[in-house]
């Protein structure tokens, strides 16, 4: 089954794609050219275009932009890892709890699940920013992920009901499988695809919802370096200082797009239809 | 108006108690209150604010403090804004009209071009124009809604000068025109995003309804390609476009904040914007309340629209 | 007539890497009908759509195809679609759900010249009327989500047919359907033949429906044709090996005769076996039942082979699943010798369970997809075998080869076998842990002929080497006259008839299963009418009474439910007019 996934090009084009990220953020510091917090030469090499010897150009305080986009893949990447983990634990706990309930409760937990969905994220994002002030990194990932869960919640509840009636569970059962061992054996795995779906689509929400959020001032602060504090350095002035706007989202599109591709490609291989 | 419009106008009003009930809870468990964030001012001493928190009765158990917020709510009293020195209900009358003038503008075109955009590729899916159409807008969605907003502004309002950028009116607070003027860039930019994230929905729904035996009959009785598609393809693919919508306000409204906050439109993406900065408490609670009040009526009326328009659950 | 006038010549159709049909030629007379058949995959439905000029993107056509000595080419659409109809097999799609029905048949007769909206919408009811569609003004305005099945797919023949085409292509328009509507919709079809002259292509797989609707066969596998002819000299003598498959699967076979007496103690006995659905309804979700399975005492003995014959929602699936309590029964009793199977729980259940295996209708996507076939089957051993784990490969291996199953495939997941291959998983699954009953839900239903004759065949060498006692739902009379020893019948969740198979099958008590009888293609008798009424809301009296021919029929039949009464020695029936001997007392 995996096999009709890896011969479809955008998927495994995609794919890569992060899989070099990863790498890239695993080996930043050996990869980047110069120490990513050096100020060069405040005097010749603040906000100087790409060259040879600063492919990506510098930043108003002469530090090398391509290796300070290397780093920041870390931040970018580490934050991204966290909020979706948060947001597939969150999720799994609640949906499985509102499956396994009673009905009763499963109506309660999932209305409340219902207006959750309806509150924008940006408005939680800055109900939290406005009583916390500011965040560091991490934090700022787990709170990312605590506002991004609720589809996931939704999606597990669906998931674990459909495969309660699925044939292979029904004839584990007339096989005359204990229930513990056909949850083991047969549910829990057949939800791996559905989470994959749901951790893709996660990562593609929240990388630009990071960026956004730096950007407008409540996200990384220096010295922390995410590619959305990048842009936001080149914020007030984008069209001079180009290189600093045009590599970090570069980066950022290739991140979210595969992403997106790999979710996609995902939700169409497991035949999820509309439910992630 | 049938039994299923019915029934979900009772389910949006059971999910709005759970809003309200949520955001209660929301502004209580986050540490500090709304007197907290004054502390800094100069006049503002130690039991002055104990003497605001009896006031505004914040010493109470937080039960009777519920029930009292929902008695404000309910006669839509909101709070009052420390740092606006106003009702938040004033300062929230004031902007809601911009937002509600900004997102239908650029829901409407958004979602007309979403959808030709994804019934094109639909039509065309496999060619050239649909390969290149799916990349531009998976490209166009990958980057956040701020970059996007500031590369509009920059390009067309600062270097090209096209359209004026910086709030709703000029210095001199001209008509209707000069508010067109001012609504374009931000509309558009608003409307591109809308766009671009709905057509790669409705093209997906296209696709999955195109086998269906009916069109094939269509095409095999002899019917025109566009009578086909005005007919029968667009129709059953509508349906699950405007579910996607209705699941897609929430993530439109982030789209709108951001796009206010870049353009300066004087909506309620800014003043929670400003609010947060200035962690004025009761603004961001109302605005927070608001919005997804307004999430939870629309996806309703969606709802009741999409039970309407399907004969299977019209009778119902 | 000396040119037919309609001919297919040199017609193929290729991907750019593979040629997906091979050049074939065929020609159909007024009148006549010629019949595409074969297994899956063959290039049946290929051929059909390449006439209409409806191939898949990617797929490119050769050939001619000539109609009334004029040659069709891609421009010809408007002509095309005027001269040819074409139906599909999916009643569920054939219409589009947000429109009336009379719009989408009116729709037609526009795009066909008519410029008056109000003559074409009476055109469209008379269409309807003239297939036999009851009420058609009414059906004319109702959407198609309030037609059954039947109805919506002669709806979609009304609009094939409403520009008087003089050639149908009819792309297994049956098999979704059940054999009562299948029959009605299959006569419609042949008095268009016999009044407009109207020519007919179809498409099946069944070919029980060819023989009595064809004249003239093309045996297609994998995208050639391998055998041609008129219908009846190739169902007489078939020659390829693919059509030798099709036909045993309907070869006309004595029904066998009970292994065993039936005396001694049942294997499974059910009293009076009620299930019942709630079915929230209403405003204040007022529930009302659904009634699944009705009341319903049958009994199966070792060795025997019961059929459970009787249309889609008759309740025959559910009562497979109450058997081994996957589903619990609402009222009534189970019992297996002198176990009292409801009162079962915990691991005796598990046992009960192990030794009572249900095949699922759709086994083939029974296997978890996750896991190797070697694994689906070992499973039970694991869970039931008290022998060493060691000891486990030999006997998962003899499960395989018992079924048929190819030892390479052992080691593949699901995806990677044909839906044949995996029902035979499916059915080793069952059998590794010597079930003493095994419960076959639509054991064909999924396969094609070629794999559904394969399955059978193994079925009966299985059943006669162990002495398995099967209970095969069904509602194919092909497969029960292949296996079945008793035949028990079932009509809106209960039991109507039962009996040994050859007695049942050749004198009919009960007038549902002579109705279920003619509906068989090529059988003489005249389909009845109507629809099977919703379990929701079933008739009064008799269930059966609203759709009932027997002519003295009367007020008992619309009041009083008819038990189920001895008629004949070991043959019971449900019907008022069945039993002439019916003692006083109890009627």
């Amino acid at each position: 089954m995996t096999a009709r996934l890896r011969r479809d090009p955008a998927f495994v084009l995609a794919a890569a794609i992060l899989g070099a990220w990863v790498a890239v953020a695993l080996l930043a510091p050996q990869l980047a050219p110069y120490p990513s917090d050096l100020q060069l030469d405040l005097t010749r090499l603040r906000e100087s275009a790409p060259s040879a010897a600063h492919w990506f150009g510098t930043d108003g305080v002469s530090r090398d932009v391509l290796s300070r986009l290397l780093v920041g893949a870390r931040v970018t990447l580490l934050m991204g890892a966290i909020a979706v983990g948060t947001s597939l634990g969150l999720g799994v706990l609640w949906g499985s709890a509102a499956a396994l309930s009673p009905l009763w409760l499963d109506r309660l937990l999932m209305r409340t699940i219902d207006a959750c969905l309806a509150f924008p994220r940006l408005v939680l994002l800055l109900s939290v920013a406005a009583a916390f002030g500011q965040l560091p990194p991490i934090p700022l990932a787990v709170v990312l992920g605590a506002t991004g869960w609720f589809g996931t919640a939704r999606l597990v509840r669906a998931e674990l009901r459909a495969l309660a009636e699925r044939s292979w569970v029904v004839a584990a059962r007339a096989l005359g499988a204990p229930e513990p061992r056909i949850l083991r054996r047969h549910v829990l795995p057949a939800l791996v695809g559905p989470l994959a779906v749901a951790a893709s689509l996660a990562l593609a929400a929240v990388v630009p919802l990071e960026a956004g959020l730096t950007f407008l001032g409540f996200g990384v602060r220096a010295p922390a370096a995410s590619w959305g504090s990048l842009l936001a350095e080149a914020a007030d002035r984008p069209d001079a200082l180009w290189w600093m706007v045009l590599f970090p989202a570069l980066a950022l599109v290739s991140v979210v797009a595969s992403a997106t591709v790999v979710g996609d490609r995902l939700r169409r291989h497991f035949d999820l239809g509309d439910r992630a | 108006m049938g039994r299923a419009a019915v029934v979900r106008l009772l389910h949006a009003l059971g999910v709005i108690a759970v809003v309200v009930t949520l955001t209660f809870a929301l502004a209580r468990l986050l540490p500090g209150d709304p007197f907290a964030s004054i502390a800094d001012h100069p006049s503002v001493d130690a039991a002055w604010r104990a003497r605001l928190r009896t006031t505004y009765g914040f010493d109470e158990p937080l039960l009777a403090q519920f029930v009292r917020w929902c008695g404000a709510v309910l006669r839509g009293d909101l709070g009052y804004s420390f740092s606006a020195q106003r009702p938040v209900r004033e300062l929230l009358a004031h902007a809601l009209p911009w937002t509600l003038l900004l997102s239908s503008v650029a829901l409407t075109v958004g979602g007309v071009l979403g959808i030709a955009l994804g019934s094109g590729q639909a039509v065309r899916r496999g060619g050239w124009a649909d390969r290149l159409t799916g990349s531009t807008t998976l490209v166009l969605a990958s980057i956040p809604d701020v970059v996007v907003a500031t590369a509009v502004l920059v390009l067309f309002g600062q270097r090209l000068r096209w359209f004026p950028i910086g709030g709703a009116t000029g210095l001199d607070g001209g008509g209707a025109g000069d508010v067109a003027r001012h609504l374009v860039l931000p509309a558009a930019t608003l409307a591109l995003l809308v766009a671009v994230t709905l057509a790669r929905f409705h093209r997906a729904a296209m696709v999955r309804g195109a086998d269906a035996d009916y069109l094939l009959a269509a095409r095999a009785s002899g019917l025109s390609r566009w009578r086909i598609f005005w007919r029968h393809a667009l129709p059953n693919a509508i349906a699950p476009t405007l579910t996607v919508i209705g699941v897609l306000l929430p993530i439109l409204l982030t789209g709108t904040i951001f796009v206010e906050k870049v353009f300066a439109w004087p909506g309620m993406g800014s003043v929670l914007a400003n609010a947060v900065l200035a962690r004025d408490y009761h603004v961001v609670t109302a605005v927070a309340l608001l919005s997804t009040t307004a999430v939870v009526v629309a996806s309703a009326a969606i709802d009741a629209l999409l039970a309407w328009l399907d004969p299977r659950t019209r009778a119902r | 007539m000396t040119t037919p006038f309609f001919e297919v010549r040199a017609l193929s159709v290729s991907a750019t890497s593979a040629t997906l049909v091979a050049p074939v030629d065929f020609a159909i007379a007024p009148g006549r009908s010629l019949a595409l058949v074969g297994p899956s995959g063959a290039g049946k439905s290929t051929i059909a759509r390449a006439i209409l000029d409806l191939l898949p993107r990617g797929l490119t056509r050769r050939g001619s195809v000539w109609l009334d000595g004029v040659a069709i080419h891609d421009g010809s659409g408007p002509w095309r679609a005027r001269r040819i109809g074409a139906l599909f097999q999916d009643p569920t799609t054939a219409l589009d759900p947000l429109m009336r029905i009379g719009a989408q048949i009116a729709e037609v007769v526009r795009a066909g010249g008519e410029r008056d909206h109000r003559r074409a919408a009476r055109i469209a009811i008379d269409a309807l009327a003239e297939l036999g569609i009851d009420a058609p003004d009414a059906r004319a305005r109702q959407y198609p989500h309030e037609l059954s099945g039947g109805q919506r797919q002669r709806a979609a023949l009304a609009r094939a047919l409403v520009l008087r085409p003089a050639l149908l292509i009819a792309d297994e328009p049956t098999s979704a359907l059940d054999v009562t509507t299948q029959a009605q919709f299959l006569a419609a079809l042949d008095r268009r033949r016999g009044t407009d002259g109207l020519a007919v292509l179809l498409v099946s797989h069944d070919l029980a429906v060819v023989a009595a609707h064809a004249e003239e066969v093309l045996v297609l596998a994998q995208g050639a044709v391998v055998e041609r002819g008129r219908t009846t000299d190739v169902l007489r003598s078939p020659q390829h090996a693919i059509t030798r498959a099709l036909c045993a699967l309907h070869a006309p076979s004595a029904p066998r005769a009970p292994h065993h007496p039936s005396d001694g103690a049942p294997i499974i006995a059910t009293q009076r076996l009620t299930k019942h659905f709630p079915v929230a309804a209403g405003w204040r979700t007022t529930h009302t039942a659904l009634h699944a399975v009705d009341d319903v005492t049958l009994s199966v003995h070792p060795g025997e082979v019961l059929a459970i014959v009787g249309e889609s929602g008759c309740g025959k699936s559910t009562f497979a699943r109450l058997l081994p309590r996957l589903l619990e029964p609402t009222a009534g009793a189970i019992h297996s010798g002198a176990r009292d199977v409801r009162a079962l729980n915990g691991p005796a259940l598990r046992r009960w369970r192990a030794s009572t295996q249900l095949l699922l209708q759709e086994s083939a996507a029974s296997l978890d997809p996750m896991r190797t076939l070697d694994d689906a089957i070992r499973e039970g051993l694991r869970l039931h075998a008290a022998d060493a784990p060691h000891t486990h490969d030999a006997r998962v291996r003899a499960a395989a080869d018992a079924v048929g199953l190819g030892r390479a495939l052992l080691d593949r997941p699901p995806a990677q076998c044909s839906m044949g291959e995996r029902q035979r998983a499916a059915l080793a699954r069952a059998l590794v842990v010597d079930p003493d009953v095994l419960i076959l839900d639509e054991p064909t239903a999924s396969l094609d002929a070629v794999a559904a004759d394969h399955l059978l065949a193994q079925l009966a060498a299985i059943q006669c080497a162990r002495t398995l006692t099967l209970i095969v739902i069904t509602h194919d009379l092909g497969i029960v006259r292949r296996l079945a020893t008793q035949i028990a019948v079932m009509y809106l969740g209960r039991v109507v008839e039962h009996g040994p198979a050859a007695e049942v099958l050749a004198t009919p008590a009960h007038p549902y299963t002579r109705a279920l009888l003619d509906a068989v293609p090529g059988a003489a008798g005249v389909p009845i009418a109507g629809d099977v009424p919703s379990p929701l809301a079933p008739p009064s009296g008799c269930v059966f009474h609203p759709r009932c021919t027997r002519p003295d029929r009367n007020d008992d039949c619309t009041r009083r439910i008819p038990p189920l009464l001895d008629i004949a020695p070991a043959r019971r029936a449900a019907c008022w007019r069945a039993a002439p001997a019916l003692p006083e007392t109890l009627a």
